[in-house]
């Protein structure tokens, strides 16, 4: 459960750097061409960050539910 | 059964540093050889901005530190085979991964003569794309050193699985080089990484398997494996 949640938030971690250096790239970048295609990029790592934030907020609680639980 | 995944990664990884060590030293001892001997030369040509790096921002961000499968070392590797100085330009003083090639050093005022040099004295010249004018520039002058019989274009953007990004920076480069030089170079595609003039002398591209159909890959390397 343990390994699972670390490998979660490692992924996590992953995109929002991908996401936040796509960014940079699109703001560093000259041709409109090029930077739109950075920032579309970048927006489509959102839709992973969203999914791997909600799998690493259940895993949390169930946890949570598990260190808690009196057996 | 996790903890089974997490073994095989770090093996996984193990392997690969192994492997990258082990390459890398090699060609360090070999192009000092090759050059004394005078073997013929392998140019190749790409932005800094790519340098060392396959790929500028990965699925994997968190072995991209460790930079794990170079794919510039294992083209090196790929002509190493063959008796070719593998030659690439690097800026005087900078510090970056190694890319698998002897990095030539020029200073500003000098580059671009010795490019140009270089690219009438290589038997193949490797051009790796980018929409970038000074990489723009150096596709300029294989065409007018009439050398574009021995360049094999290596369309590898630098976004590895991002292919609409890989599209639009190929698309710039590819419509970059019909404005200014009025070569028509063909459409992107994911499959056939690389682009060459065929025997009709038309630009073409080809997968990474189709590579040995180039005529400037079997001109190069006829009679040169080692």
């Amino acid at each position: 459960m343990l390994l699972v949640i670390i490998m979660n938030l490692i992924s996590l971690i992953a995109f929002i750097s991908k996401r936040s250096k796509l960014l940079q790239l699109a703001a560093n970048t000259e041709n409109t061409e090029e930077k739109n295609a950075f920032l579309r990029s970048a927006d489509g790592q959102i839709w992973k960050i969203v999914l791997f934030g909600i799998a690493l907020f259940i895993e949390l609680i169930l946890l949570l539910m598990i260190t808690s639980s009196p057996h | 059964m996790y903890l089974l995944y997490l073994i095989i990664t770090v093996l996984i990884v193990a392997g690969a540093l192994i492997r990258k060590s082990m390459s890398r030293s090699t060609l360090e001892i070999i192009h000092p050889a090759r050059e004394a001997k005078g073997s013929a030369k392998l140019l190749y040509l790409r932005s800094f901005k790519l340098d060392g790096k396959g790929w500028v921002t990965t699925n994997t961000d968190i072995f991209e530190g460790l930079n794990l499968f170079p794919p510039e070392l294992d083209l090196a590797k790929a002509f190493i085979k063959f008796d070719f100085h593998l030659i690439a330009v690097g800026r005087p003083g900078e510090k970056i991964p190694e890319i698998g090639f002897d990095r030539k050093y020029f200073n500003n005022d000098v580059w671009q003569q010795e490019v140009i040099k270089l690219i009438s004295e290589s038997v193949l010249i490797i051009y790796r794309p980018d929409p970038s004018d000074a990489v723009l520039w150096e596709f300029e002058q294989v065409l007018n050193a009439k050398a574009s019989d021995k360049l094999m274009i290596w369309a590898n953007m630098g976004y590895n699985t991002d292919i609409k990004l890989n599209k639009v920076r190929y698309n710039i480069f590819k419509k970059k080089a019909f404005e200014r030089l009025q070569e028509e170079l063909p459409e992107f595609n994911k499959f056939k990484g690389w682009i060459a003039l065929d025997a009709q002398g038309c630009w073409k591209s080809f997968s990474g398997l189709g590579m040995k159909q180039i005529p400037a890959y079997i001109k190069a390397t006829a009679g040169r494996k080692i």
